[in-house]
């Protein structure tokens, strides 16, 4: 699976997001499961996903898919 | 287009996307506007460790309210200083601060004595043990981020190691804090419903019942 197909994944088991749906526009505004304690779920299961540590400032900047897809790039992966 | 059929139109649009929430916000606030006042709250309780693991994140710190500390809250939040003294003195309420990277980033009441909600006209004693989390924020830029989802979640681990049994209540149509009470493990224990009729009737559902699942 290629790291698009990985975040689909996640972002289907944690925020129920069809896969037909995702895209890199997807935010806490436009998701309605993306809530406080989704975002530390999320924020777990990336760490673990993709094997990487995210730092407290990274966390909060995790506003959107296309803000991953950027800190996952920063790490080497994608 | 007439402003009744824009408004048609806007309901029909919710109803396709099953958004039946904003449906019911459309028409509590369409009945404001002629004097018909509809304030629906769900009360939650949570006395039990089956939280989600605790997460350790760097720079997120809780510590309590200080009394010089009530002039900065009030202008955080906007509320006058003297309702903020009142509930400390008064009510021997405390607020705990919430801190990210030395930053002021929110906070939360607690109320150990009387749980009140002012929205509902509720006021109930509290039972030994009980604590009520209300008139929590944390600042705009920071929201939805996991740091109420991580006060909580620590605030609960450390309070239900002490035999607390937290109660929490929260606006109908505030879908993302309801939802991440449900994911925490806090549980719905009733709904009160407030309809006042243009300030002369008052209609209360769900008053009496609610005391009895927390007392």
């Amino acid at each position: 699976m290629n790291t698009d197909d990985r975040m689909k994944a996640l972002f289907r088991e944690i925020f129920q997001v069809p896969e037909k749906d995702f895209c890199d526009d997807l935010t806490p505004d436009t998701v309605r499961e993306w809530d406080s304690v989704s975002h530390l779920v999320l924020f777990t299961a990336l760490e673990k996903e993709f094997r990487i540590q995210i730092r407290s400032e990274e966390l909060i900047d995790l506003t959107s898919v296309r803000k991953i897809k950027d800190l996952l790039a920063r790490k080497g992966i994608m | 287009m007439s402003n009744l059929s824009r408004r048609m139109r806007t309901c029909l649009a919710l109803v396709r996307r099953r958004s039946y929430l904003d449906i019911l916000e459309a028409i509590i606030a369409s009945l404001k506007r002629i004097g018909i006042f509809i304030q629906i709250s769900e009360f939650f309780t949570c006395d039990h460790d089956r939280l989600s693991p605790d997460i350790r994140i760097s720079g997120f710190i809780v510590r309590d309210l200080h009394p010089d500390d009530i002039e900065t809250i009030a202008a955080f939040s906007g509320k006058r200083s003297e309702v903020l003294r009142e509930r400390v003195e008064k009510f021997k309420e405390e607020c705990q601060l919430i801190y990210f990277q030395d930053k002021l980033a929110g906070y939360c009441w607690l109320a150990f004595e009387t749980m009140r909600v002012p929205e509902l006209e509720y006021e109930e004693k509290l039972g030994d043990n009980n604590v009520y989390l209300y008139d929590s924020l944390i600042r705009d830029d920071l929201r939805n981020r996991g740091l109420l989802g991580l006060y909580l979640i620590k605030t609960i681990r450390n309070g239900v190691a002490q035999h607390k049994r937290f109660l929490i209540s929260i606006d109908i149509s505030n879908y993302k804090s309801r939802q991440a009470c449900t994911k925490i493990g806090f549980t719905k224990i009733g709904t009160l419903i407030l309809i006042k009729l243009w300030s002369l009737v008052r209609l209360k559902s769900g008053y009496r019942s609610l005391k009895e699942k927390y007392r």
